[in-house]
């Protein structure tokens, strides 16, 4: 058995890609008003959405997106899928409005649970029924090979037989997702190697 | 009283995105949590910045908070009440 990704998607500059094909794209729109068209053209149906932070509507956006008609949780137990994702700028876009509370003496508690990076990864193990291993790594630049042989670290150690990967940065309009779904498989189509990441990220 | 009410519904739809909720469409008398709005904890917590912030209103003790934010009337009927 070996690890195989069977999806991937994309989120940036106001377009969304699946598979390397485009579903959706909404020019001169903030992050605020595409996320809320996407929100509409998908059909997503989560009130929850329009309360989270813009961190975690990009990596639910992406992650129903790229699960959409995959049946996972018909498959593989919930506690046997994971999610491993990283980005280089954190929480801090939510960190920076929370601090901007504070200091007009009005701080939003709907804010503040936002500011860690891993709640992104809750959000979406919630929308998901996801149970298993997650991790969010901070760095400078999409580290791939340090991310791809951690999770295939991980699989060979059986921790899960299915992971979400990935990256998603946000900061302000700046903002880019990549997220792929990696699953146990015994053809390899497209091996979960440094090399497949590498080329799916460069050349979306 | 039918004013602080719809001014009510406005505030809570807007301090708690309800993006699809209608003010107009919250019963005076519905639940706000679980089976009503579906409001949850952190929910509750914009609900008591809600009241210091449109009413100055410092909610005294925490275990009253299920019976304030029951509805809107019990809001209502709570803010008449502490109103300076």
């Amino acid at each position: 058995m070996h690890l195989a990704v069977t999806h991937y998607c994309r989120i940036s500059g106001n377009c969304i890609y699946k598979d390397g094909q485009q579903l959706f794209e909404a020019k001169d729109r903030t992050f605020d008003q595409f996320s809320e068209d996407a929100y509409r053209h998908f059909h997503l149906n989560y009130p929850k959405f329009h309360k989270m932070d813009n961190l975690s509507k990009l990596g639910l956006l992406a992650s129903d997106i790229l699960l959409k008609n995959n049946k996972l949780e018909h498959t593989i137990r919930p506690e046997q899928i994971g999610v491993i994702l990283s980005n280089q700028s954190s929480s801090l876009d939510t960190d920076v409005k929370y601090a901007g509370m504070v200091k007009s003496g009005v701080a939003s508690p709907a804010v503040f649970v936002y500011s860690l990076p891993n709640i992104v990864i809750g959000e979406i193990c919630i929308r998901n029924g996801i149970k298993g291993e997650n991790t969010f790594f901070i760095s400078d630049r999409y580290d791939i090979p340090s991310q791809v042989n951690y999770i295939n670290r991980l699989f060979e150690n059986e921790v899960f037989d299915a992971c979400i990967g990935g990256w998603l940065e946000l900061m302000g309009e700046r903002y880019e997702a990549f997220l792929y779904l990696a699953m146990k498989a015994e053809k390899q189509q497209l091996p979960h190697t440094v090399e497949t990441i590498k080329k799916l990220y460069q050349n979306l | 009283m039918t004013e602080l009410k719809e001014n009510l519904k406005r505030q809570i739809v807007e301090q708690l995105n309800l993006k699809d909720v209608k003010p107009e469409e919250i019963g005076d008398d519905q639940p706000l949590f679980v089976e009503g709005l579906g409001l949850d904890s952190i929910d509750a917590l914009e609900l008591i910045v809600l009241l210091q912030q449109h009413y100055g209103i410092r909610l005294a003790k925490a275990e009253d908070g299920p019976i304030v934010f029951r509805s809107v009337n019990t809001m209502a009927e709570y803010i008449e009440a502490n109103k300076k």
